[in-house]
């Protein structure tokens, strides 16, 4: 009988890096860990680490019903394995409240957080 | 399989119906269908109900219209509960287990806890695992609309739509709902109005977002050999069903909807028809949670080439009067959305319209259009996504 935690118990972050594992069979990335592959059903995988860096892919900002709520711009990027061969798409929040600042396309990076996924915007 | 009909169709006014009981409201939308399908209701042989936050009430409902003792069975799956207990209902009688039911929906929106429809179960099971891969630091009205205003900001950088495009869907919503009584919102709005009401995830505004609202809707299905003995008169056939699942993460594509395609491809196959049967002999309604949604699906069914969907609205196809009428009820932004109703009452508005029903006498799809039709919901429990939709043809063959 299979084991009632099927999750690898296994940090989420590595520096800040995300930990995720890559079929061998497909080559899909699976991010937090899981036992099957969710597209060619397989379970042989390998580790990979995918980050720091990466580019929005685009971006919103929350309501703000009362004046004092703070502004949080959040969004979707690919984050990029440092060999280039992987990525991963990451929703996060951006560390700005500037809206002009987060353009679609912009570089980023990662930041190491346990609790939520935070990107620095680095560049253009 | 067996060749089923949709033969009767009740929908209750859709609004805030806080003073109301659940059976209240629900009551009158199935007596309706039971009265208009011109049956006996005890020929009603089971029961499908949607609803996210009415634990019992199909019970409830059924006891006060006579119908307590068939087998009734309760939907859940967010904003598609309805759709899915409408095709419980049509597969109960394709397989022949059934030769008549009642598929309806009903929702009151204060029993609902989008949290809960939209991802705060997924929390409490996977707590920190999910931290990581899912906006939960959004805040404010994160989730839905955050969602959505994702894929509108991601769908203007890569063909070009602009904000006066999407904001154009909910000018064409309002124009069909102001003849829509049963609409919670039937006052006109201009391009300007829309892009100037209250921004909730930008470039989303307060009016490009579905409302939550109460209401419920119901239809009655019978087979073919029912259709006939009981002489039914200008039964709508089902000619195709089809339901599609994806989990949101990781493959996250913010263009589009990847079940909206796989879906939309196995319904209109199991119907044999394409996407371009539609035009200038078909309608439809889809569910426009968000006024990009609507935009996407257009090009997702392949009803136009993708980043084409601007172009549907800005030149009129979907318009009442258009190639392709699509929503001529005004759809989720106008009527409003509740959970569980929704997916019933395109259903009840695809019969009316068929039908050209005195209900919908004010906003009637022109003659041509009405040969076939589909509908399509679009429901995302938890994280995942839960897709449904119909095909409907006047004629069985």
């Amino acid at each position: 009988m299979e084991n009632l935690i099927t999750r690898p118990k296994i940090p989420k972050l590595i520096e800040n890096k995300i930990n995720a594992v890559k079929c061998n069979n497909c080559g899909n990335i699976r991010y937090p860990a899981r036992s099957y592959c969710n597209k060619c059903q397989g379970t042989d995988f390998s580790s990979v680490l995918i980050g720091p860096k990466g580019v929005i892919q685009t971006y919103s900002s929350n309501y703000q019903k009362k004046k004092r709520d703070k502004k949080q711009i959040f969004g979707l990027v690919t984050l990029f394995s440092e060999d280039g061969k992987d990525s991963f798409n990451l929703m996060g929040t951006f560390v700005t409240e500037n809206f002009d600042e987060v353009k679609i396309g912009k570089e980023i990076e990662l930041l190491p957080n346990e609790k939520t996924t935070l990107f620095k915007i680095i560049g253009d | 399989m067996r060749n089923v009909a949709v033969i009767g169709a009740g929908v209750s006014p859709f609004g805030r119906l806080d003073q109301l009981l659940y059976q209240e409201i629900g009551r009158p939308a199935v007596n309706d269908a039971i009265e208009n399908s011109g049956i006996d209701r005890k020929l009603i042989q089971s029961c499908y109900y949607g609803t996210c936050g009415g634990v019992g009430v199909g019970h409830e409902i059924m006891n006060e219209t006579g119908l307590i003792g068939i087998p009734i069975t309760r939907v859940v799956n967010a904003c598609s509960s309805g759709s899915n207990a409408f095709r419980l209902a049509y597969m109960d009688i394709a397989s022949g287990m059934s030769d008549c039911a009642i598929a309806m929906g009903i929702e009151k929106m204060k029993d609902v806890s989008m949290m809960v429809v939209g991802g705060g179960t997924r929390f409490q099971i996977e707590g920190k695992a999910y931290a990581h891969g899912f906006p939960v630091a959004i805040g404010g009205a994160g989730g839905m609309p955050a969602g959505f205003a994702l894929m509108a900001r991601a769908h203007m950088k890569e063909y070009g739509t602009k904000n006066e495009d999407i904001a154009n869907i909910v000018v064409k919503s309002r124009k069909n709902a102001s003849k829509n009584p049963k609409a919670e919102f039937q006052k006109p709005m201009s391009t300007d109005d829309v892009l100037n009401d209250v921004m909730i995830n930008d470039p989303l505004t307060r009016s490009q977002c579905c409302p939550r609202t109460d209401g419920a809707a119901a239809v009655i299905l019978m087979s073919e050999d029912w259709v006939k003995k009981y002489n039914i008169d200008t039964p709508i056939w089902i000619k195709g069903s089809a339901m599609g699942s994806h989990f949101l993460m990781p493959e996250l594509e913010y263009h589009g909807i990847y079940t909206d395609l796989l879906t939309s491809q196995k319904v209109f196959k199991m119907a044999g028809v394409e996407p371009k049967d539609f035009y200038k002999r078909g309608f439809g309604e889809c569910h426009d949670c968000f006024s990009i949604s609507e935009l996407v699906h257009y090009e997702d069914f392949g009803l136009c080439k993708k980043g084409e969907g601007a172009d549907m609205i800005n030149d009129g196809v979907v318009e009442i009067d258009g190639d392709l009428p699509i929503n001529p009820s005004g759809g989720l932004l106008s009527c409003g959305h509740p959970l569980g109703a929704t997916g019933v009452r395109q259903i009840t508005e695809i019969l009316f319209q068929m039908r050209k029903d005195k209900e919908v006498a004010k906003r009637q799809v022109p003659d041509k259009h009405l040969d076939i039709a589909f509908t399509h919901t679009l429901g995302q429990p938890g994280l995942g996504f839960t897709n449904v939709m119909h095909v409907f043809s006047r004629d069985l063959k």
